[in-house]
C-alpha cells in the first residue's frame, strides 16, 4: 500500500507530508486520506491522456514515446514542482541477458542515467549520436558514473562486444511525457491546456500518428495512434552464436 | 617450459583490474567400450576406455580489456588424457575499435578457431548442448587452429534497422600444415578433446603406414606444425535473419605444398574444404542447428589423396533449467590414391542424446548416450583379436557434472 502511495505522490506536491501520513496511520485511515484529498486533486485541474499505439495490423505496439509539451504557462504548483526538481533526476539503463533494459528510457533533460551491468559479461556501452556522445566499459557486474543528459533529442546506444545489443535514450525538454507499455497502451495525468505532441518509435523513427500536431486537453482524452508500418518484436535473442 | 610461461601469464594477469577470469570443471563418470582409443594408439575412435572416472574438461578463459579498441583473450585447458596435458587452445588478441560507421570492422591476431561451429559456443569453444563434439567439430578441435590474422566486417542489421546482419572474413595463417592427418588415418571421430598448442593427437598404427615398407610414417601428428612456410588462408560469410536464423559458409585452405617434408619426416598436407552451417531457432524453446562439411586433403606425389564428407543436424529443446538435444552424425573419407596397404576408406554414422540439468548457474549435470557405428577400411590389418573386421561400434555414456566459476 504504502508503495502505492508514493507512485501517487509523483503526482501530488505535497510528497513528504503524504508520506509521513502514509506511515503512520493504518490502512483505513489513509484510504480516509485519499478520499479527502480528492477534491484538492480536482482543484488542480489535470486531465489524463490515454494513449493507444497500433500498427498497420491493429497490434499492439509498445515502446512507443509520446511528448505533451505545454503551449502555456505552467501552474504555479507545477512550475515550483519543476523547481523543486532542479536537483538532476535520475534514471536507470541496465544490461540484462545481453540487452539494454528498458529498451527505450524517456527522461527529461537534466537527468542523471546510471548504467549498471546486471550481465557477468563485459559490456563496452557507446553512443555516437549527437545529442550525447561517450563510451562506457561496465565491467561484469559493475555500474559506472552516471552520466548527464542535458540536452533534449533521442541517443542510440549500442555495445561494441554485443552488436545486437541496441538501446535509445529520448530525452524531452517537457516533463510530460509516456511510454506505450506491451499491451500498446500508456496514460499521462497533465494539467490542462494546449500542447504539441511528438511521436517517436525505434522502428518507425519517421511516424506521425497524430493528425494535428497540437492537441487541446480541456478533459481527459483517449488518443488511439496507428502506424503505417508493422512493428515486428526485434525481442528474440538467441545468443547460441557467442558474441560475433 | 611452457607450462611455466602458461602459469606465469595467469598469475600476471590476476594482479589486474579490469579483466574476466572463467573457470570450467567437468567430471565425468563413462562407460566406454573395452577397445584401446585412439589416444594411446588404439583402435577406438573415443576418446576414454573402458569405464572411467576422468576430468573431462578442465578450461581457464581469460579477457582483459587492453583499451578502448584491444582486448586479449586466451583459453588454457587441462586435461588428464592425451598427449599434452596443460596448455593454450586459443590465445589472441582482438582489435574492435568503437566506430560510428553502422559496418564495423575487427581484426584478429594469435591461435584462435575460425567461427565455423554453430554448436561450440560455451566458452573455451565447448558445446552448451552436448558433451562430445559432432564429428565435424571434434575434427576441427584436433586438427583445426590457425595462428594468423583474421581481419573483418560486420553490419548489424538492427542498428540499421534492417531484419537481416552480416558479415565477411578473411583471414592469412602459418602452421596448421598437417590437417587431414588425422581423418586419413584414423578417419572421424566423436569426442570433445581439443587438441592444445604444442600437443600431438595419436593414432593406430596402421602397417602400411607406419612401416618402412609402406609410408613410413608416425602413428601421430602434430596438427599445428609449420612445415612448408606456405601461408594458408580462409574466407567466410555470415549471413543472420534477425537473431533467429543464421547461416555460415567458410572455405578453408591451408595452400600446404604436399610435396615438403620436415627433418622428422612429417609432410605437409594440402587440405581444402567447404564449410556450411545453419542455426534456427523456431521459437524460445527450441532451436535446430547443423553444419556440413567437403573437402579433400594431399599428402605426397599422391601417396595420400582423400575426399572427406561430414554432416550433423541437432536440435535442443530447453524448458527452464532442463536441456534436451539430440544429433545425427554422418560422415565419410574416400580414398582417391593407389597406395597399396593404406586405404583410408571409412564412413560411419552416431547418435547423441543429452540431457542437461542446470541445478543453478555454477553446477550442472549432464547424461550422454552416444552410438557410434561405421567402417573403416584399414582396420582390417589390425590383429584380429582386437578388431575383428573393418566395422566398428562404439558406444558411449556419460554422466557429467560441470562446475563454473565466472
Amino acid at each position: 500500500m504504502n508503495e502505492l502511495m508514493c507512485g501517487s505522490c509523483f503526482f501530488t506536491p505535497n510528497i513528504c507530508w503524504f508520506n509521513r501520513v502514509a506511515q503512520n496511520f493504518n490502512k483505513r485511515a489513509v484510504l480516509a486520506f485519499i478520499v479527502m484529498l480528492a477534491p484538492f486533486n480536482a482543484l488542480a485541474d489535470n486531465v489524463t491522456a490515454s494513449i493507444t499505439l497500433l500498427d498497420a495490423e491493429q497490434s499492439p505496439v509498445k515502446d512507443g514515446v509520446v511528448i505533451f509539451t505545454p503551449l502555456f504557462d505552467l501552474p504555479s504548483t507545477e512550475t515550483k514542482n519543476s523547481e523543486a526538481e532542479s536537483t538532476p533526476k535520475t534514471a536507470i539503463m541496465n544490461q540484462i541477458n545481453k540487452q539494454f533494459a528498458p529498451h527505450v528510457l524517456v527522461v527529461q533533460k537534466n537527468t542523471e542515467v546510471t548504467f549498471p551491468n546486471a550481465d557477468n559479461v563485459f559490456h563496452h556501452v557507446y553512443s555516437f549520436s549527437p545529442t550525447k556522445q561517450f563510451e562506457l566499459k561496465l565491467y561484469k557486474e559493475f555500474t559506472a558514473e552516471p552520466l548527464f543528459f542535458e540536452q533534449a533529442g533521442i541517443v542510440d546506444i549500442g555495445c561494441n562486444i554485443h552488436d545486437w545489443m541496441l538501446g535509445y535514450i529520448v530525452i524531452a525538454d517537457s516533463p510530460y511525457f509516456v511510454k506505450t507499455a506491451d499491451d500498446g497502451n500508456a496514460g499521462i495525468s497533465l494539467p490542462a491546456g494546449k500542447y504539441s505532441v511528438e511521436f517517436w518509435h525505434p522502428n518507425a523513427p519517421n511516424e506521425k500518428p497524430f493528425i494535428e500536431s497540437e492537441v487541446e486537453l480541456t478533459s481527459d482524452k483517449s488518443f488511439t495512434l496507428t502506424l503505417t508500418k508493422v512493428i515486428a518484436s526485434d525481442d528474440d535473442f538467441d545468443d547460441g552464436f557467442g558474441d560475433y | 617450459m611452457f607450462s611455466r610461461c602458461i602459469l606465469a601469464i595467469f598469475c600476471f594477469i590476476s594482479f589486474h583490474a579490469f579483466s574476466d577470469t572463467r573457470l570450467l570443471l567437468r567430471g565425468s563418470i563413462l562407460s566406454a567400450d573395452n577397445a584401446g582409443t585412439f589416444q594411446k594408439n588404439g583402435a577406438s575412435h573415443q576418446r576414454f576406455e573402458n569405464n572411467a572416472v576422468a576430468l573431462s574438461q578442465a578450461a581457464l578463459a581469460y579477457n582483459k580489456v587492453l583499451s578502448d579498441d584491444w582486448q586479449f583473450h586466451a583459453v588454457a585447458n587441462g586435461y588428464s588424457d592425451g598427449e599434452q596435458k596443460l596448455g593454450v587452445s586459443q590465445l589472441y588478441t582482438q582489435y574492435r575499435p568503437l566506430t560510428p560507421s553502422t559496418i564495423k570492422p575487427e581484426v584478429k591476431l594469435g591461435f584462435f578457431y575460425p567461427a565455423i561451429s554453430a554448436e561450440n559456443t560455451d566458452m573455451g569453444w565447448l558445446s552448451p548442448h552436448f558433451l562430445s563434439n559432432s564429428a565435424i567439430n571434434s575434427w576441427f578441435g584436433e586438427e583445426l587452429r590457425t595462428f594468423g590474422v583474421e581481419a573483418s566486417l560486420r553490419q548489424n542489421g538492427r542498428q540499421v534497422r534492417r531484419d537481416w546482419s552480416w558479415k565477411v572474413v578473411g583471414s592469412l595463417f602459418k602452421g596448421n600444415d598437417t590437417t587431414g592427418t588425422v581423418l586419413s588415418w584414423r578417419g572421424f571421430a566423436l569426442h570433445d578433446r581439443q587438441s592444445l598448442n604444442n600437443d600431438r593427437v595419436k593414432f593406430t598404427p596402421i602397417p602400411g603406414v607406419v612401416s618402412e615398407e609402406g609410408i613410413g610414417a608416425w602413428a601421430w601428428t602434430d596438427p599445428f606444425r609449420e612445415i612448408d612456410t606456405k601461408i594458408g588462408y580462409y574466407a567466410g560469410v555470415h549471413l543472420a535473419h534477425k537473431r533467429r536464423s543464421e547461416l555460415r559458409y567458410y572455405y578453408y585452405d591451408n595452400r600446404a605444398n604436399p610435396l615438403i617434408f620436415d627433418p622428422d619426416r612429417i609432410y605437409a598436407w594440402r587440405t581444402r574444404f567447404h564449410a556450411l552451417t545453419l542455426r534456427h531457432m523456431r521459437n524460445r524453446n527450441v532451436t535446430f542447428f547443423g553444419q556440413a562439411l567437403i573437402g579433400d586433403t594431399l599428402m605426397g606425389e599422391n601417396i595420400v589423396n582423400n575426399d572427406f564428407y561430414a554432416a550433423y543436424i541437432a536440435a535442443t529443446y530447453t524448458h527452464e533449467a532442463h536441456q534436451l538435444s539430440t544429433r545425427l552424425d554422418w560422415y565419410q573419407v574416400i580414398d582417391n590414391d593407389n597406395t597399396i596397404n593404406d586405404p583410408n576408406n571409412s564412413r560411419g554414422e552416431a547418435i547423441t542424446v543429452n540431457y542437461t540439468y542446470a541445478m543453478s548457474s555454477k553446477i550442472a549435470l549432464s547424461a550422454e548416450w552416444q552410438v557410434n557405428r561405421g567402417r573403416q577400411e584399414n582396420l582390417r590389418f589390425l590383429n584380429a583379436a582386437s578388431v575383428s573386421s573393418e566395422a566398428f561400434h562404439e558406444n558411449l555414456l556419460q554422466l557429467a557434472v560441470t562446475y563454473r566459476i565466472d
